[in-house]
């Protein structure tokens, strides 16, 4: 087995490893050797389909101010949030947004030249920036080529990560596949920051790319680190029907309006002030109350939805703000939006949890960092508002970036991998795997799980649907022993990421499921129909989840509430 | 009630020749033949993926946002390079539909070509804000000014997402490998005119060699395969016009812009709460 | 990185033949390059024949009377089309090459519109006259 060697390594290119990367090659000025690694060629993470903007107070001369900010996120958050991480997010954004400037995106301008913002859900000042309606693809591009500049960052395009080397509770390395060629390799450095990004592929009704399946959270856990909160799974009132595609919430933000059967705008029955920019637990809810109430529209795959309306918008400003979902809501649905409504209806969106880490992004584990979606901070709670995604990644793609370059340039010594536990992961990929036989199918277990989670872990959740989607996730674990794999080369073999990746998502999923089974309350993106309301008194904390090979143990952290004590969410 | 196209059911059935390859196995590429029923708005993406899920999982491809942003799924359809994912099946109008890895580029496996010569040249350009104000670029204080008419003028040329289509598109990318290509010229051409960049010499100097911008003879392929409208043949001619006028010492950019001035007399917008007060001290 | 390792997949001279479902520019592209060549052997084959001439009026007689009758005429009008539409053509491509008649960026709206397309209007004007002239020359090669 081939072992590489670099001071720092950053597992994952999306907005926060990109981040990450240019800045820990900004701070070590050529001192440190960092590599950068992603399992798609690094301009293709999912961040690219961020669409609708990202956060930050430019303005304060028209109103905004940080405190409002951190309010409109920590009430958004339903009060989950930990608010001196929240004070320390809406501190760092205003300078990442210039920073993206300096560095070259398109932003969108008024026409006095500067940055333009338009309003977005649940914020009270209309504070989210963005390039079209194409933001995280600009950010991701801007940051991409920013790293050109930095030669003495190694790129690894398309390697596989497959497992933390993690012993007696230090951090040494990780496993990876070459995909091109299929070679097994081990790493060692010094630091690690994992930007592995969220884990909706979970889901089958989902705006994620299909590349988002957890790897990172799921590396962790395994590992030994805690995830937080994975309960709270995001879902966003209006994605694509059929595809999932994401109609971006600027679309509301814009002037959009969300519309029963009936023709009515429902959210004035649920959020009379907000109306469509409520948050999207609350908007998502409404909208499946509608379409079970038989106000939607029939889909035949049972995919009932409601519209979204962007017709009075006019064609000048929606080609200007919006051109994405036109051509999206063009080539996949025959639908133009200056003409017609949009049929949408809640999609999985967004995993609020993730790896536990402290304000600066650092786990437990000594060496190795996390910073976007893949970590929770928390910022976002249990529920996040929209724009504050980008804008996570931004921040602790930096802060992190910074962190960790500090940490390799002081610490002397280089890890000694330990080789048992490696040559042990590579049996299991390269050996084990590739051994297995049986009559199951990797793509028909993906099916079922998918299909669980859609329906039993979803935008609302039961004590009994949520028993049943235990029982069902366990067999597919079961039934996962016997699928073997279809494709036995080595080169760019996608059956066997398929593999890797299916059996992170089923360890993911069992701690959402569990994680959501023992919070016997609604909070955010968490609602249970038998338990319609919010418990501060007994779960106002953090959910941790720790891996054992029967399932997780659960353990609870304690908010941290430096400003706002909860109150009652209006809207 | 509901009349939406795309909700009607209606299959035909599809023959795909797919383009097979495993350099440990086959010393050429061959075409396996796949046929299924194909229902209205299934994108090439989703057959391809029917195909991986249902009939045969040792095909390989790339994928990963299904929405064309991302730049992964770009294959030679019919003779013709395009995006799979925003393609509807049934918009090519065949009952045999032939995929095969994108051309001018070594095939890694399968319908997976090896883009790495994509990137290399693209980096060669500098495609990034080249200025001397460092202090403001380490530590920004103010946006740097540009107005919408400003942004205009470059930003169709960021909207590209590094596919690869147009190299493949391209007939002077066909027989000259080192051609320095349509993609990486039209990154040239958006850095150079973004006002906010002072680095257009640079540029020019990257692009003006044997393998350079002369070597385009606007066939015209890459701006009609181009996914997202960069258009990188009008880049190619504007970026020829630039450096023809830098050697007649024409043509320099003005500076690159500052930063934005202080915004006066600015209201506060009507209808924006205060924060409510700390309530944990 | 493996790139020798694996199929090379280059289109070399195929990729100019084979136009495949591109517009008609990539054709003219491809005829630009044909003409051009074919022009460019004709000039050494004229330079090669009038340096007959060096040789005395014999010389050139017997040199011309060997490059006639209707085979020659057919290659005769070949240079002349091809001189046409080279002439043309590259007053299209240099126009073009000076940024001029290809429009000017601007934010896309979809469906998109690209330099090609707006050039395409003089690239049919050329055309036309290209088989005007051609039509002309050819009743004055073979009718009159
Ligand atoms: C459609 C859509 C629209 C959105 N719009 C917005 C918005 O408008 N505003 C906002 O704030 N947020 C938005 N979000 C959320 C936001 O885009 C994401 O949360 C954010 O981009 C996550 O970035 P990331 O860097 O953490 O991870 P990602 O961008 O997901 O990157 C993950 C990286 O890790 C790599 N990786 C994963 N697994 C492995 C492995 N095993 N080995 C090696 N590499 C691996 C991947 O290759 C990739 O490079 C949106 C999300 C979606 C789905
Ligand atoms: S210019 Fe167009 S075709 Fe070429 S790489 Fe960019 S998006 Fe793809
Ligand atoms: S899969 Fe991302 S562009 Fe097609």
């Amino acid at each position: 087995m081939e072992t590489r060697t670099h001071d720092l390594i950053i597992m994952g290119s999306g907005l926060a490893g990109l981040r990450a990367a240019v800045e820990a090659a900004r701070v070590s000025g050529g001192k440190l050797d960092i590599a950068i690694l992603a399992k798609t060629q690094l301009m293709r993470a999912h961040s690219v389909c961020a669409e609708g903007g990202t956060g930050a107070v430019m303005r304060p001369e028209e109103g905004d101010s940080l405190e409002l900010h951190a309010w409109d996120t920590v009430k958004g958050s339903d009060f989950l949030a930990d608010q001196d991480a929240v004070d320390l997010f809406v501190r760092s954004m205003p300078e990442e947004i210039l920073q993206l400037d300096h560095w070259g995106i398109p932003w969108s301008r008024r026409e006095d030249g500067l940055i333009n913002q338009r309003p977005f859900g649940g914020h009270s000042f209309p504070r989210a920036v963005f390039a079209a309606d194409k933001t995280g693809f600009f950010e991701m591009q801007a940051l991409y080529d920013t790293l050109q500049k930095y030669a003495q960052v190694i790129r690894y395009d398309e390697w596989l990560a497959t497992s933390l080397l993690v012993e007696n509770g230090q951090y040494k390395g990780f496993t990876a596949i070459e995909l091109g060629s299929g070679r097994f390799t081990s790493f060692r450095s010094k630091a690690l920051i994992i930007a592995t990004g969220g884990a909706c592929r979970i889901y089958g009704f989902t705006t994620y790319s299909h590349t988002v399946t957890g790897d990172g959270m799921a590396m962790a856990y395994r590992a030994g680190l805690p995830l937080k909160d994975m309960e709270f799974v995001q879902f966003h009132p209006t994605g694509l029907v059929p595809s999932g595609i994401l109609i971006t919430e600027a679309a509301r933000g814009e002037g959009g309006y969300l519309i029963n059967n009936q023709g009515e705008r429902f959210m004035s029955k649920y959020a009379e002030k907000m109306m469509e920019l409520a948050p999207r637990d609350i908007v998502s809810r409404s909208a499946m109350i509608e379409i079970e109430a038989g106000r939607g529209f029939s889909d035949p795959r049972g995919l009932d939805y409601v519209h979204c309306d962007l017709r009075h918008l006019g064609a000048h400003r929606i080609n200007e703000r919006l051109p994405l979902i036109r051509e999206v809501a063009i080539k996949f649905n025959g639908i133009d939006p200056i003409d017609n409504p949009i049929p949408v209806r809640p999609v999985a969106h967004y995993s609020m949890g993730g790896i536990h880490v402290n304000t600066e992004g650092a786990t437990p584990i000594e060496g190795i960092w996390v910073a976007g979606e893949a970590a929770c901070v928390s910022v976002h709670g249990a529920n996040r508002l929209g724009t504050n995604s980008t804008a996570e990644c931004l921040v602790w793609g930096k802060i992190t970036g910074a962190k960790a370059a500090l940490f390799a340039m002081q610490s002397k010594g280089m890890p000694e991998l330990p080789m048992e536990l490696a040559r042990a992961e590579e049996n299991r990929v390269m050996h084990e795997l590739f051994a297995r036989s049986g009559s199951e199918s990797l793509y028909q277990i993906r099916q079922e799980l998918r299909d669980i989670m859609d329906n039993n872990v979803g935008v609302f959740r039961t004590e009994q649907g949520l028993q049943q989607a235990l029982v069902k996730v366990r067999e597919l674990k079961a039934r996962y022993q016997h699928a073997g794999l279809q494709d036995k080369g080595t080169v760019y073999n996608t059956d066997l990421i398929t593999a890797l990746e299916l059996e992170n998502m089923l360890d993911l999923s069992l701690s959402i499921v569990e994680g959501a089974l023992v919070r016997q309350e609604s909070r955010g993106g968490h609602a249970r129909r038998d338990f319609p309301n919010r418990d501060d008194q007994n779960w106002l904390k953090h959910t941790l989840a720790y891996y054992t090979p029967q399932g997780p143990k659960l353990d609870y952290i304690p908010v941290r509430i430096t400003n706002w004590n909860p109150v009652e969410r209006k809207y | 009630m509901d009349t939406k196209k795309g909700t009607n059911h209606h299959t035909k059935t599809i023959t795909f020749r797919v383009q097979r390859f495993d350099p440990n196995r086959d010393a050429e590429p061959r075409l396996q033949e796949y046929t299924f029923p194909v229902s209205q708005g299934m994108t090439v993406l989703d057959c391809l993926i029917y195909i991986k899920e249902k009939l045969d999982g040792s095909l390989s491809f790339r994928a990963s946002c299904r929405m064309g942003i991302c730049g992964s799924c770009a294959m030679f359809v019919n003779g013709f390079p395009i995006l799979t994912c925003h393609t509807q099946t049934f918009e090519l109008n065949a009952d045999v539909i032939e995929i095969r890895s994108l051309p001018n580029y070594p095939i890694i496996k399968d319908l997976i070509p090896d883009l790495t010569m994509l990137f290399e040249k693209h980096k060669s350009i500098k495609p990034y804000i080249i200025r001397t104000d460092i202090k403001e670029i380490e530590s920004p204080t103010r946006e740097y000014h540009q107005s919408p008419q400003e942004l205009e003028d470059y930003l169709q040329f960021s909207y590209c997402l590094k596919c690869g289509i147009c190299l493949s598109a391209c007939p002077t990318v066909a027989t000259d490998r080192a051609f320095i290509g349509p993609q990486a010229l039209g990154q040239a051409f958006r850095y150079n005119n973004d006002t906010r960049d002072g680095g257009t010499a640079e540029r020019l100097d990257a692009i003006d060699h044997p393998h350079g911008v002369w070597r385009c003879h606007m066939a015209g392929a890459c701006a009609d395969a181009c996914p997202k409208g960069v258009d990188p043949a009008m880049a190619a001619q504007l970026l020829k016009r630039q450096a023809a006028a830098a050697v007649f010492g024409r043509g320099k950019k003005a500076k690159p812009a500052g930063v934005a001035p202080e915004p006066k007399n600015v209201s506060r917008r009507p209808n924006i709460p205060d924060a409510p007060p700390r309530t944990v001290e | 990185m493996q790139a020798n390792k694996h199929l090379d997949n280059r289109l070399g001279l195929r990729g100019w033949i084979r136009a495949g479902r591109y517009r008609f520019e990539r054709y003219l592209y491809i005829l630009h390059r044909i003409s051009g060549l074919s022009l460019l052997a004709y000039l050494l084959m004229h330079i090669y024949v009038t340096g007959a001439r060096i040789y005395g009026a014999d010389a050139w007689n017997t040199t011309m009377g060997s490059v006639t009758g209707p085979v020659f005429t057919m290659l005769e009008f070949l240079v002349m089309a091809a001189f046409v539409f080279h002439g043309l053509n590259g007053i299209r491509l240099v126009l073009i090459e000076l940024g001029i008649g290809i429009g000017r960026p601007m934010r896309q709206e979809y469906p998109y519109v690209n330099s090609n397309d707006k050039q395409r209007t003089m690239m049919w004007i050329l055309m036309v006259l290209v088989v005007i002239i051609l039509v002309i020359s050819a009743l004055d090669f073979f009718v009159l």
